[in-house]
């Protein structure tokens, strides 16, 4: 833990060393041949990023080493959350699309461990699979947007293809390549319909929730979409699917979140409510908005890490999350319920906290554009306000009453108040003390990154009586009013929603319906019958010769070089094993019919100056001989077996005389035409020079392609093992 | 089946066929034949053995386990090819001794062929056999 930490103010300090303003770059190459570097680059916009998950993540490895001292593992617990910290260091420090993406599924792999940490619940890895399998499928889609982007521009560098801005607009590539980069940060970044996955995640452990769904996981979706918003946004594909999905987001969620009673479910769905409404401040794209957006990302971090910190302690006090269950806390939870305190009035909107200030600019913004998204926002604003009033009022400032479950003093424990109150501290600081700094070094670089030609002006905590000023007094208004009638209007909201289903039932289903179809194919395909197999097999080999062999003209076979009469005699006693090999009663007569048609074969083969092949041909069907009787014995005579039906029998013989049709006209083609004789030649003049040896196919097989056989005899090796382990089981079941 | 006039010439005909997969071995680089080829009459024998006496003998008189064999000849090929890496030439390049016998890398590497062969093979046919006669 101690190490952690250590490091984590090490990346702070040398993250704030290295950084400059205007960005710098480093680059390494990984693997050239595919264009793929090992490139950083750090600019505003990362180190905005890389600063909010080192600090915060400081504040959160803290207050875990209490909050996780009793629980097993909890070393285990560490290393994941630092992992897990580098992962999304590394995807908002990453100069090149591959990079990005290999970090981007690292956060998924590393997060499914953090949110499935309790596994000894099933409902906890439950939802860190469906967190996984949500994330991870966007992640799917991410890497197929990628792969566009990155063929439109020719590179992978995203310096190079940030700096051709919207040059690829014209590409018919353009709208794939966007909808799919969109799904990966939509799904990454919790939008709706994949919002229930982070709602979901609250099966985790408090410091988990902090720090995940503040200042990283979720923000991974909005890094994403502010690192390409250059090359994207002056589309407007980019700015309807982001300000139509952001939107619904926010309203929606804001809506679920009023319905929840449990405080970190609360908090979760306010979560989404926040990055609904970072997607439609970046649709929106002007320099307002987009300060706005970076202000909000900072603030949120702050605020949403503090209180899932303080609900963490809630929980650790009463061992109740029930909004009913817990209340007079404040005067047992001293600290707690100041950065409580804080955290909810910035996430209110009340100044002069940082909360306050982006409200502002995300008024300014949307009164550019027109009242529609005003509208929005104030209602949304509202909401959250009442939230944030529900979140602390209840539980810190309400008179105890029968419902509640008494609490222990469990501040005693420095490290579970000292995080949460720094981080409320950090608030006052950031948007009064620290605003100039903020802006220089933070928020107009970040801007620039995002929008290069907007022209960004330094935020400011008053600027004068004004429309926005007076929205963030209406919404505060309706925030508490909201607040005062709450449970009515969450019995409006259970009654009118009660319909519609969740976006968890609809994973289920998708879920459920995958598996279900997939054992339905498994059955199909995997039935275990072996005719069905080797029926399947010739049938789909019949449908190939139907299909895909040229209708050669016939050439007269007469015509071709004169037919010698120990050639008819095989052909006929070919003809003759396996008639009787289809005719035969008894199993034994059929092999041994069967082995004196390939004997026959090897007897063509001779003929036909093939010794090599000949020999083995006639080595292998001694063996297969050798194998069938010894397996013959124990099979059930022909007599015992119910025959086929004759409309199978009917379509075997169709298939059968499909296919030898098909091998007839194919191996006629092939020796009708002058055969290639480059290959031949080849091994023929270099066989004794190079390799020392006058067998050609020898010499092919040990030494010209000797990697090849290589390859076959460690598939044989493998047929052997698979055998024994399957004869193997039979034995040890038997016993 | 296990009439003595089959069993005695088995034992007789095995050692001869044995010798001869050994010989198209080593002859397989300029006369037809090569470390397949080889490998699958040893197995045939092998398996007129087993016909003859039990696949318990077989495993008797081996004494390695088949598995073992084929894992011996799979490293062998595979080690063959390092001969010519390490000498700084693409792996698996043949590489020969210049003077008098014909011995060089290929050679190694059939070898390996043929034990891989042999091994995989004999224990299929020695765990069917023990399975079902």
């Amino acid at each position: 833990m101690g190490l952690s930490v250590a490091l984590h103010l090490f990346l702070l300090i040398g993250l704030w060393v290295l950084y400059t303003p205007l960005g710098v770059s480093w680059h390494w190459d990984w693997v050239p041949s595919l264009g793929a570097s090992f490139s950083i680059r750090l600019d505003g916009l990362s180190m905005l990023f890389s600063w909010l998950i080192c600090g915060i993540g400081l504040f959160v490895q803290l207050y875990a080493f209490h909050y996780m001292k009793d629980k097993p593992l909890s070393a285990l617990f560490h290393l994941y959350l630092t992992l897990f910290m580098l992962a999304m260091l590394g995807l908002v420090l990453a100069g090149n699309l591959l990079l990005l993406f290999i970090f981007w599924e690292l956060t998924t792999v590393t997060s499914y461990l953090l949110i499935g940490f309790n596994h000894d619940q099933e409902v906890s890895r439950k939802n860190a699979l469906q967190a996984m399998l949500v994330t991870g499928a966007g992640g799917l889609a991410l890497l197929a947007g990628l792969i566009l982007l990155g063929q439109m521009a020719g590179t992978w560098e995203m310096d190079q293809i940030i700096n051709r801005g919207a040059a690829f607009t014209s590409d018919n590539r353009f709208a794939p390549a966007l909808i799919l980069i969109l799904i990966g940060a939509f799904t990454k970044s919790a939008q709706v319909p994949f919002h229930f996955w982070l709602p979901g995640a609250m099966s985790a452990p408090a410091p988990v929730s902090a720090f995940l769904h503040s200042a990283t996981m979720v923000k991974g979706g909005i890094y994403l979409l502010a690192r390409l918003a250059p090359v994207f946004s002056q589309s407007d594909l980019w700015f309807w699917s982001l300000a139509l999905t952001g939107g619904i987001t926010a309203v929606w969620t804001v809506v679920v979140a009023l319905q929840q009673r449990d405080l970190k479910l609360m908090l979760a769905y306010s979560t989404n409510v926040a990055l609904g409404k970072l997607v439609f401040l970046l649709a929106l794209g002007t320099r307002y908005a987009i300060s706005a957006a970076l202000m909000f990302t900072i603030a949120h971090a702050l605020y949403k890490a503090a209180l899932f910190m303080v609900i963490g302690t809630v929980d650790k006090a009463t061992g109740r999350r029930n909004i009913d269950q817990v209340a007079g806390l404040g005067r047992i939870l001293k600290f707690s319920f100041l950065a409580a305190g804080l955290s909810a009035l910035s996430k209110a909107g009340v100044p002069p906290l940082p909360g306050f200030l982006s409200k502002e600019y995300m008024y300014k913004a949307a009164l550019q554009i027109s009242y529609a998204p005003t509208i929005l926002l104030v209602f949304v604003n509202a909401l959250m306000g009442a939230m944030a009033l529900l979140v602390v009022v209840r539980p810190f400032i309400s008179k105890p009453d029968a419902r509640t479950v008494p609490a222990t003093p469990v501040e005693k424990y420095i490290f579970l108040w000292i995080p949460p109150v720094c981080l409320g501290i950090l608030q006052l600081w950031a948007t009064t003390l620290g605003l100039h700094w903020l802006n220089t070094t933070l928020i107009i670089p970040a801007g620039q990154a995002i929008a290069p030609n907007a022209g960004y002006v330094s935020l400011k905590l008053w600027q004068g009586l004004n429309l926005p000023l007076a929205l963030s007094g209406v919404s505060l208004l309706f925030a508490f009013l909201l607040f005062k009638y709450h449970t009515r209007i969450k019995r409006f909201i259970d009654r009118t929603t009660r319909m519609l289903p969740t976006g968890s039932q609809c994973y289920e289903l998708i879920v459920k319906g995958i598996i279900r179809s997939g054992s339905a194919l498994t059955s199909v395909l995997q039935h275990g019958r072996l005719t069905g197999y080797i029926f399947m097999l010739f049938f789909l080999m019949a449908l190939v010769f139907l299909f895909n062999v040229p209708a050669l003209p016939m050439p007269d076979i007469v015509d071709r070089q004169g037919i010698r009469f120990y050639e008819v005699l095989l052909a006929l006693g070919l003809a003759a094993a396996v008639t009787t090999v289809i005719l035969s009663h008894s199993r034994l007569l059929a092999i041994v019919s069967l082995g004196v048609a390939g004997f026959i074969t090897t007897l063509f083969l001779m003929f036909y100056n093939a010794p090599d092949v000949a020999k083995t041909q006639l080595l292998v069907e001694t063996l297969s001989v050798i194998f069938l009787v010894i397996i013959v014995g124990r099979l059930p005579k022909f007599s015992e077996v119910l025959p086929h039906t004759p409309v199978k029998r009917m379509l075997n013989t169709a298939i059968a005389v499909t296919i030898g049709t098909g091998v007839f006209r194919v191996l006629y083609a092939m020796s009708a035409g002058d055969p290639d004789t480059t290959l031949i030649d080849y091994f023929a003049a270099n066989s004794l020079i190079a390799a020392h040896g006058r067998n050609i196919v020898n010499v092919i097989l040990v030494d010209f392609r000797a990697i090849d056989t290589l390859g076959e005899i460690t598939v044989v090796v493998m047929a052997a093992l698979a055998a024994s382990a399957i004869l193997l089981k039979k034995k040890r079941t038997d016993r | 089946m296990k009439s003595v006039i089959f069993k005695t010439t088995a034992h007789i005909v095995i050692g001869i066929m044995l010798l001869f997969s050994l010989y198209l071995l080593f002859r397989g680089h300029n006369e037809p034949g090569g470390g397949f080829i080889g490998a699958l009459i040893a197995v045939i024998a092998f398996a007129l053995l087993i016909l003859s006496e039990s696949p318990h003998y077989i495993r008797k008189r081996i004494g390695l386990s088949p598995g073992m064999i084929a894992l011996t000849g799979v490293c062998l090929s595979l080690g063959s090819g390092f001969f010519a890496a390490f000498s700084g030439k693409a792996y698996l390049t043949g590489l020969w001794c210049k003077t008098g016998l014909a011995l060089g890398t290929p050679l190694l590497f059939d070898v390996g062929v043929y034990l891989a062969v042999i091994g995989g093979v004999l224990s299929i046919l020695l765990d069917l056999a023990e399975e079902l006669l």
